[in-house]
């Protein structure tokens, strides 16, 4: 594994899903993929594949749905999008989030 | 609810696994397409760029896997799991799982077993094509005897001109003649049938096609017609052993062979009576010159889209029209147009919609009881959830471990149930009213199963909830196993206040339903029925011809005056069950009245052996025969024939009509008998005369005997009188006292039902009440404790438990009056001689429902006072 790229911390995928579909409105998987790496700055090392799964499991949860759209290439895809429960749940993990950010931060700065 | 809507959409995606996979690699499919040609933007050759977007997007096996797995392995996987520790910890605690899964088959098994009792009469299909648009026809007396009485038939006189072809908005309308008769298989075998003559279109509008072979035609309906018959599935397979071949073959119905023509299907029944075999009516056309006509059961199929009241509008000329051919019918006849369904059920509707809110109370009542025997395991449960949420588990998988316990219990429950259904429907049938049409047909098949299983789910996921919610709202689960010591239970007072609440409303229908019965059996019939014996014989008019009857009749009455104990005997229909004939009548050789009334045909007897007083005048006697012809009226029939006249000396005579009767000379009246309940304790009495005849010729005779000897005794020498003359005669035998029961069973039935079911309620509510109490009492005993050593007496202690119990069944009192009020608007129809605001009833309802809970709180209250003070500190 590259050495500068962070792999992507467990649970933190679901996390960046919603707020890429929350603020770029209804998606495809690829340009998710995508835009999770541009905003990254290639800085993430994430293997696409572990996207579905992840899509699916936020559709079941309610959180995000989806329908069939045509895209940008003119072919059929599924595009995602973010519903009201799915909006509430990311304010929760963003807040959690945050705590846990600002607390990890503290530690360290602390011990340092 | 978020955590049913995750777990619907797992089952179907269990269940749509090739539609998910498909999608997946659709998915997977475009992603690729998208990064290639990324790549060869980026200047890659094709096979490179294909290449690079494969790695980057891994391993696409594995997330196929990943998927299924996530939507099929982990799920089964789980529910396994949960299955597994929730049987684990009913094992645990067997007397809770033993008395959730009790009081839930009690309801559900309840509910059951009523379901499948009223599901004939409220919502299985009939079987007719589309039935909703079949009704009855008939009319509603705007005046006459009994104003309000309704017809359901049809005069068969003028009916050819009126009703064919059928008026707007019909598209056809056909008729059963008269009743359903008797008929007799005379080959071998004999059997007793019956047989009813109907339209040759009446299979075509009730939109029945033979199984086999052929429906009537208007060519077998013809006067003269060579008779034909078409046989039910029934018939066709006990005496054809359903043989194809029987088509053509012949059936010896009352000595004529009559050819099949055609096989009812399975299943069919003729609406309102019981057919075993059909038979083209061949009256029409009737002759000119011949007076009279009769009675025919007629059924329309209305055009679609048209509403009865629509129909009952538009037909309205027809109806006054038909009511002239009833010259003794009182005039402005109103129409009267019902569905099939509503005809057929009539108002045992009323009753069984009143039962299923009864039986849905019930259920409700076991439910809450259940919810509040979990959520007392809850709060020991707490801990465990919380450390399961400590451990990793995620609120809902934790709300999902709670909601398998409670639909395990409900499975088990159900189950249990449907056995408990089993033998409560049998009770039920022995005990229901036989005026609530096919109730006796009932029985446990997969419609029953299948809504047994709904119900149980439901009962489940009902009681399920409420632990559900509580692990989803607890603090438990993120402050740790010490914030649940301070979990309230207030939800708990509050389901046992639901408890008692929907307990009072059952208690309080009971009591009125009591009351009625207490009523109706009080009511004075004005006649004696102890000990008294009546027997019907009826005769065979295929064996009996005309001439034949009265002289058999004559020979039995000798016989049966001879058995050993028989204090007083008469023929004559018995005052309760059966109505006289309606008759027209002309007084003083007037021109004939416009009222009808009901003659009862009876001998000498029949006064004193019924004990009913002669006003005026006197009873008949032997001399009556043979001799001038007499009558005797009722009070009433005397006012309204009479008024202000003595009766005494008036002649009244009974008119041949198209019930034909045939005493049709004037008589004289000799006297005045006492009214008496003839139709039913709870109608007024009808106004009656009656006439001193014999059989008249009638293949029907009524006879009664009071007896000293027992009347079991009785009733075999009866049987045995008949036998000796000719054993093929059917007899029916009854007590007289419980033919008047039958007319008061459904009050009486309704009052068993309700106590019964108020009965269980007030159980389960005491046991609830008892269960939270006691839960108090033990939460509180460090404070109790303190108190008792801050000086508080052990009276004071059990005072304050009482009382705070004593608050919970007020709550749920009050709250129950105002939910029964209007819950027992239902049983308004029934009740008689009691309102539904009678005090009494509901001071008595509420005095045993207070009695019966506070005993319930009295162990926990006396519990309290025996706190041990030093104890109760050093504890915890």
């Amino acid at each position: 594994m590259d050495k500068d790229k962070a792999a992507i911390l467990q649970g933190t995928l679901d996390l960046l899903v919603l707020k890429t579909v929350e603020t770029m409105g209804p998606l495809h998987g690829w340009a998710i993929a995508k835009r999770i790496e541009q905003i990254s700055d290639d800085l993430l090392e994430m293997k696409y594949g572990t996207l579905y799964p992840a899509l699916m499991r936020l559709e079941q949860s309610g959180w995000i749905s989806s329908e069939w759209g045509t895209s940008d290439n003119n072919r059929r895809a599924r595009f995602y999008s973010i519903t009201r429960q799915g909006r509430r749940q990311l304010a929760l993990e963003a807040k959690g989030w945050t705590q846990m950010a600002a607390f990890i931060t503290r530690v360290l700065g602390s011990t340092r | 609810m978020a955590i049913f809507q995750s777990l619907a959409s797992r089952l179907s995606a269990l269940f749509r696994r090739q539609e998910w996979q498909v999608r997946v690699d659709e998915e997977l499919e475009f992603h690729m397409g998208r990064e290639t040609e990324e790549n060869i933007r980026r200047g890659m050759t094709p096979r490179d760029a294909r290449a690079a977007a494969r790695r980057k997007l891994g391993n696409t096996t594995q997330v196929c896997e990943e998927v299924h797995r996530m939507n099929t392995i982990a799920f089964v996987d789980e529910t396994a799991r949960n299955v597994r520790v929730s049987l684990r910890n009913l094992r645990k605690n067997p007397g809770f799982a033993l008395t959730a899964v009790l009081v839930l088959a009690l309801g559900l098994g309840a509910s059951t077993a009523m379901f499948s009792a009223l599901d004939r009469i409220l919502f299985r299909p009939l079987p007719y094509a589309d039935a909703d648009r079949l009704v009855n026809l008939g009319w509603t007396m705007a005046s006459g005897p009994r104003p309000g009485q309704t017809q359901t038939r049809l005069y068969s006189r003028g009916y050819r001109q009126r009703w064919k072809p059928a008026p707007e908005p019909f598209t056809a309308i056909t008729t059963i003649a008269g009743a359903v008769e008797t008929c007799d298989i005379t080959e071998q075998q004999p059997e007793r049938l019956r047989c009813a003559k109907v339209e040759d279109n009446f299979l075509e509008t009730l939109g029945v096609r033979p199984a086999l072979g052929r429906a009537f035609t208007p060519e077998d309906d013809a006067r003269g017609a060579p008779p034909v018959a078409i046989i039910s599935h029934d018939v066709w397979t006990r005496r054809f052993r359903a043989d194809p071949g029987a088509l053509g073959r012949t059936i010896e119905l009352n000595g004529k062979p009559i050819p099949v023509i055609g096989v009812l299907p399975a299943g069919f029944a003729v609406p309102g009576a019981e057919a075993d075999i059909l038979r083209p009516q061949q009256i029409y056309p009737v002759d000119p010159g011949v007076q009279g006509g009769s009675l025919i059961t007629a059924f329309g199929r209305l055009k679609q889209g048209v509403t009865p009241e629509q129909a009952k509008a538009a037909i309205a000329p027809i109806i006054t029209d038909d009511a002239k051919d009833l010259p003794r019918m009182a005039d402005g006849n109103q129409p009267r147009v019902v569905p099939i369904r509503d005809y057929l059920v009539g108002d045992a509707a009323r009753v069984a919609w009143l039962l299923l809110g009864a039986v849905a109370v019930l259920l409700l009542i076991a439910c809450v009881n259940v919810a509040n025997l979990i959520l007392a395991r809850m709060s020991a449960r707490n801990r465990e959830f919380a450390v399961r949420a400590a451990l990793g588990a995620s609120r809902a998988r934790v709300a999902r471990l709670a909601l398998t316990e409670s639909l395990l219990l409900a499975v088990a429950g159900g189950g249990l149930g449907l056995l408990l259904a089993a033998a409560m429907l049998r009770v039920f049938l022995q005990l229901a009213p036989s005026s609530i049409p096919e109730i006796d047909q009932a029985s446990l098949d997969l419609r029953v199963f299948a809504v047994a299983a709904v119900l149980a789910l439901a009962a489940g996921a009902a009681v399920g909830i409420w632990p559900t919610l509580s692990v989803l709202r607890s603090r438990a689960l993120q402050h740790g196993p010490r914030a649940t010591m301070a979990a309230r239970p207030r939800m708990r007072f509050i389901l046992v206040t639901v408890q008692i609440a929907l307990t009072v409303a059952l208690l309080g229908g009971s009591a009125l339903m009591l009351r009625t019965m207490w009523n109706l059996v009080s009511i004075p019939l004005g006649y004696q029925s102890e000990r008294v014996l009546t027997m019907t014989v009826a005769l065979n008019p295929a064996l009996y011809p005309n001439g034949s009857r009265d002289p058999f009749f004559e020979r039995l009455l000798e016989r049966i005056r001879t058995i050993p104990g028989t204090v007083t005997m008469s023929t004559g229909a018995p005052p309760a069950g059966v109505a006289g004939r309606l008759t027209g009548l002309r007084l003083d050789g007037q021109p004939p009245n416009a009222s009808t009334m009901r003659a009862r045909g009876v001998t000498p007897g029949y006064f004193q052996m019924f004990g009913i007083p002669i006003l005026r005048g006197r009873a008949f006697a032997e001399a009556d025969w043979g001799g001038r012809p007499a009558v005797i009226l009722s009070e009433s029939a005397a006012r309204i024939l009479f008024p202000g006249q003595d009766p005494l000396g008036h002649t009244v005579q009974l008119l041949p009509s198209e019930f034909k009767y045939r005493w049709s000379q004037p008589a004289d009246v000799i006297g005045i008998a006492q009214e008496i309940r003839n139709t039913g304790p709870t109608l007024e009495p009808e106004p009656e005369i009656y006439t001193a005849s014999w059989w008249d010729n009638s293949t029907i005779a009524y006879f009664a005997i009071r007896t000293q000897a027992s009347t079991a005794a009785a009733a075999t020498f009866l049987k045995q009188a008949v036998a000796d003359l000719d054993p093929r005669t059917p007899v029916t035998i009854e007590l007289l006292d419980d033919q008047v029961a039958r007319q008061t069973e459904r009050p009486r039935f309704l009052a068993w039902l309700l106590s019964a079911f108020a009965g269980i309620a007030l159980l389960l509510a005491a046991a609830g009440l008892y269960g939270v109490a006691s839960y108090l009492v033990t939460q509180r005993t460090r404070d109790i404790g303190v108190r008792m050593a801050l000086g508080a007496a052990p009276a004071d202690i059990s005072r304050q438990v009482l009382g705070e119990a004593g608050r919970w069944i007020a709550v749920g009192a009050t709250l129950g009056c105002a939910l029964s009020w209007a819950g027992t608007r239902a049983v308004e129809a029934q009740l008689y001689g009691v309102g539904l605001f009678d005090p009494l009833s509901w001071i008595a309802a509420l005095a045993v429902l207070c009695a019966t809970l506070l005993l319930a709180v009295l162990l926990p209250a006396a519990r309290a006072a025996r706190i041990d003070p030093m104890e109760a500190l050093r504890a915890d």
